[in-house]
């Protein structure tokens, strides 16, 4: 059964470039354009596999929604990546705590977010 | 502070920010296979542009970064990375030319952490007039590249009194395509 995967991103031509990547790789995509969609669809979805979560967003930043789903995501230990133009140590140890397990700068490398996809998922 | 030393600390704080943004705009362009050089005549007269800005705001900086590109900048990249053609006039390319916006303030947010600067960003906007008379006093980096041309612009307010130094960092700072694991 292909698993799951969630994009997070106000940015549709990021959200088209993770959903081609991952599709082709055999991943089921769904996409939400910023923290609130993310949020309501991470509760909904009970079967993600992945999240993939831009910080700046509109309505709710990545950051601000993984801290309000800290304890939902630890229950299911759901891996949450952070996808970001920024490589700030504070924003990244504020995604650690709050759960997140990894952190990509914009722009991704096709191949290495791929192989950070499947190690988290398997 | 005398207004000579004023003067001077504004001038030195500017060339800081005037090669940052140089740097940024050459090195995102870099990333999708579009090599740029920079050029010295004025290029705004080019038709068919798209140009997308982004606010942000901190406590010793703020302002907003411009972008603005000839179509060929946009499709170019476009298609480096998504791998698809798309037409200048679509959703497409304009969310794209925002995500470019993006990219470049995050740069310029990376590079500025070595001279303690931080800010918020906001949400970047696509601009359907060229903002002339918003951009005239901003910092201006014009380029060249394979079949178009891009400008970066920087309209920033400096806090009185603060310079730009840069410090040694403590923390190591992931760059553009790092894939940090926790």
């Amino acid at each position: 059964m292909p698993k799951k995967v969630l994009i997070i991103d106000d940015s549709s031509s990021v959200r088209r470039q993770l959903s081609v990547a991952l599709g082709n790789a055999g991943f089921v995509v769904l996409e939400a354009a910023d923290g609130v969609d993310g949020a309501d669809q991470i509760r909904a979805e009970t079967d993600l596999a992945l999240v993939i979560c831009d910080v700046n967003m509109p309505r709710l930043s990545g950051l601000d929604m993984l801290e309000r789903l800290q304890d939902e995501i630890a229950r299911r230990q759901l891996p949450v990546v952070m996808l970001t133009t920024e490589g700030q140590p504070e924003a990244m140890t504020r995604a650690k705590k709050w759960g997140a397990k990894g952190w990509i700068v914009k722009p991704f490398k096709e191949q290495l977010l791929l192989g950070a996809v499947q190690k988290l998922t398997q | 502070m005398s207004s000579s030393t004023a003067n001077t600390l504004h001038g030195e704080n500017f060339a800081v920010l005037d090669e940052l943004l140089r740097d940024c705009c050459i090195e995102l362009m870099a990333d999708y296979g579009l090599p740029a050089t920079q050029a010295d005549v004025g290029l705004e007269t080019a038709t068919g542009v798209a140009v997308a800005a982004v606010d942000f705001s901190g406590r010793d900086v703020r302002g907003t970064i411009g972008l603005r590109m000839t179509s060929s900048v946009v499709l170019q990249t476009y298609r480096a990375a998504l791998g698809r053609s798309i037409e200048l006039d679509s959703p497409e390319a304009k969310d794209w030319s925002c995500e470019l916006a993006n990219q470049l303030i995050g740069r310029l947010k990376n590079k500025l952490r070595s001279y303690e600067v931080s800010f918020n960003v906001n949400s970047p906007r696509w601009l359907q007039i060229f903002p002339v008379a918003e951009l005239e006093r901003a910092l201006r980096r014009r380029f060249i590249c394979d079949g178009g041309n891009f400008s970066g612009y920087l309209d920033v307010l400096i806090a009185p009194g603060f310079v730009f130094v840069p410090r040694a960092s403590d923390a190591p700072l992931a760059q553009e395509g790092d894939l940090v694991l926790f």
